[in-house]
């Protein structure tokens, strides 16, 4: 069994490989994977002495490398925020939008948009309270259920829907300018990427895999059962609520910088589990790599599916998605029987 | 101001393909008009008919009397019940301006509807004309009109043996939104002698990316700023630009801002803006 992990492993992360390098070469100007290769490892740094036109050069490394690696962390993170939730929920259809994290994280970034003009902090910071905001709604709202998954889960769906009503209102009420920018961010796009705005996500989303791998046995127990879980000696209520904050910082982070993109939370934890078991270590790492390849394919599309024209993210994600979904549920149940 | 209506406006054309064709009809003089396009507000005001509007939406500005209107709409939509209850005998709907529903309600409800769909400035001179007929004022549209058409001539005459220049027009940054085939904006940049660098986009108003501008590398870049706009001289709109000096527009100190509502009104004024429009392509020359 571990041999068949570790061949799917091995696979997946050649995969995320070929993936960084066809994703970096595709665009308006097609590059070979002569020249990607060349510009990234041979001058990189260099500009003048290379083989590659400096404007390819600098379209690889000042658009293309950071928008790929914006859509790689926000795959990576999306997917692992959504594994842990579904498991330490025990529910399937746990992600960070069933929470109303990715609905408040909107809802704060939308209003910081919408109000403070200009300026990636505020958005961030906005997005970071939103985010937080909702978690800290829903435990209240929840009150003493929050004991239990179905009632946490309820009230999250609940803060989700609250909030979303709140981002209609505060796009409703903006001039038609900013109503139009909120919307096409509603929507997600990696366009905007920048080095400087890598940062965080990156901080964010390795602290977080660090901890989940720290838990692992932990939340793999609480998979397993609250009771059982609890006879082991796992404060079952204290790491669940530890897992929401630390699942609602990352995917706010992520929101403030691509905006809302739905369904890959869902959607990827469920393949990775297919693929490798439920066993939360190998979940997540095949989130990294499948999540991350899922992204930038999607990104790829997101920029080339229409001529001369850049589509959403978010759109793609979900259309994409949703397909790629079917297709899996159907194999799976054929193989099933 | 009037971006988002471009930008809706992609939407709108999608689902606008219900024929409109029956346009509006009068034996006698109109004289309660409702226009939901800040445009026609002008026009009628142009043609002396500015006192029969009864009631217009958030928009019209211009001229000066047009801020005493009352209103009966925003971008967000038109108060069907207040426009029953001003009893108008014509309402002038805007197609890529006003909801679609609002409209299919209007024309439910049985009102002499004008339909103003002006997508180049020869289409200005009809909407002249038929307003003209409505209101009974042919003689002054008909002066007008010859105005316009002059003026229009002279300017294409100018710069139709020219040289073409290619031309980025930047209609909103946030996202990256161009012109493309059939808009507007397109036609006045025909008019100038310059090359629309996204002609061949699938849509009138694409979201384009940084790098496609890049790879068509525009000799012109022209960045429309709006009374409205929050940004005082659209600083952010023009700096997006400044580390890319391989686009000979960044090089060559090529960017142009230019008053947005000179530009994107369906007016007379229309001619302004393209006048100045096409000066600044001719500097790139």
């Amino acid at each position: 069994m571990t041999s068949k992990y570790s061949i799917i492993a091995f696979a997946s992360l050649i995969f995320l490989l070929f993936s960084l390098l066809t994703a970096t070469g595709i665009g308006s100007v097609s590059l070979s994977f002569g020249q990607v290769f060349d510009s990234l490892l041979v001058c990189s740094g260099d500009v003048n002495s290379c083989s590659v036109d400096p404007i390819y050069q600098k379209i690889i490394w000042e658009i293309r490398l950071p928008r790929i690696f914006m859509a790689f962390l926000t795959g990576v993170g999306l997917s692992i925020t959504g594994a842990v939730l579904q498991s330490v929920t025990r529910n399937p259809l746990a992600d960070p939008y069933l929470f109303g994290i990715s609905s408040g994280a909107a809802f704060g970034a939308v209003l910081a948009i919408s109000t403070f003009s200009v300026g990636m902090v505020s958005v961030t910071f906005g997005a970071l309270m939103g985010g937080l905001f909702s978690v800290i709604l829903m435990l209240v709202l929840a009150g003493n259920a929050a004991l239990h998954v179905e009632r946490l889960l309820l009230s999250g769906v609940a803060v989700s829907f609250m909030l979303g009503a709140f981002t209609s209102l505060v796009i409703y009420y903006s001039e038609p300018e900013t109503a139009s920018t909120l919307l096409f961010w509603l929507m997600g796009s990696f366009a905007n990427s920048q080095w400087g705005n890598l940062a965080l996500p990156t901080v964010c989303i390795v602290a977080g895999l660090i901890i989940f791998v720290i838990y692992r046995h932990w939340i793999d127990a609480i998979q397993a059962g609250d009771e059982g879980a609890f006879t082991l000696g796992v404060p079952v209520s204290k790491l669940r609520l530890v897992m929401l904050v630390i699942c609602s910082m990352i995917t706010a982070v992520l929101v403030a910088q691509v905006g809302g993109i739905g369904f890959v939370g869902l959607m990827i934890p469920h393949i990775c589990r297919y693929m490798v078991g439920s066993q939360l270590h190998k979940v997540l790492f095949m989130c990294v790599t499948i999540g991350g390849s899922f992204m930038l394919w999607v990104d790829v599309l997101a920029r080339s599916l229409i001529a001369e024209q850049v589509l959403p993210v978010g759109i793609v994600t979900s259309a994409i998605g949703s397909l790629f979904f079917f297709i899996i549920l159907k194999t799976r149940r054929r193989a099933a029987i | 101001m009037r971006v988002i209506i471009y930008y809706c406006s992609v939407l709108v054309f999608l689902f606008s393909q219900v024929s409109f064709a029956e346009q509006a009809s009068s034996k006698e003089p109109v004289q309660r008009i409702i226009a939901l396009a800040p445009h026609s507000v002008e026009i009628l005001f142009s043609i002396g008919a500015g006192d029969r509007i009864i009631a217009t939406t958030d928009y019209a500005d211009y001229p000066q009397a047009a801020l005493n209107i009352p209103r009966v709409g925003s971008h967000n939509g038109i108060q069907i019940e207040r426009v029953v209850e001003l009893k108008p005998d014509l309402i002038i709907v805007w197609e890529s301006g006003n909801k679609l529903v609002d409209i299919q309600k209007l024309k439910s409800l049985g009102f002499n509807i004008f339909y103003t769909r002006p997508n180049k400035i020869s289409h200005i001179s009809d909407e002249i004309r038929r307003l003209g007929e409505l209101t009974g004022l042919q003689q002054r549209a008909r002066k007008i009109i010859d105005q316009l058409e002059t003026k229009h001539h002279q300017i294409k005459n100018k710069y139709k043996s020219k040289s073409k220049v290619k031309t980025f027009y930047q209609l909103w940054h946030k996202p990256l939104t161009s012109v493309g085939p059939d808009s507007w904006v397109e036609s006045l940049l025909n008019d100038c002698h310059a090359e629309n660098i996204f002609h061949n986009a699938s849509s009138s108003y694409p979201v384009v990316s940084i790098e496609s501008v890049l790879v068509k590398n525009p000799q012109v870049i022209i960045i429309p700023h709006h009374s409205g706009d929050k940004e005082i001289v659209s600083e952010t709109k023009t700096d997006i630009w400044q580390k890319w000096s391989e686009i000979s527009a960044v090089k060559n100190d090529q960017i142009y801002v230019l008053n947005g509502d000179l530009l994107h009104r369906f007016t007379p004024r229309a001619l302004d803006g393209l006048q100045k429009l096409c000066e600044d392509i001719d500097k790139a020359r």
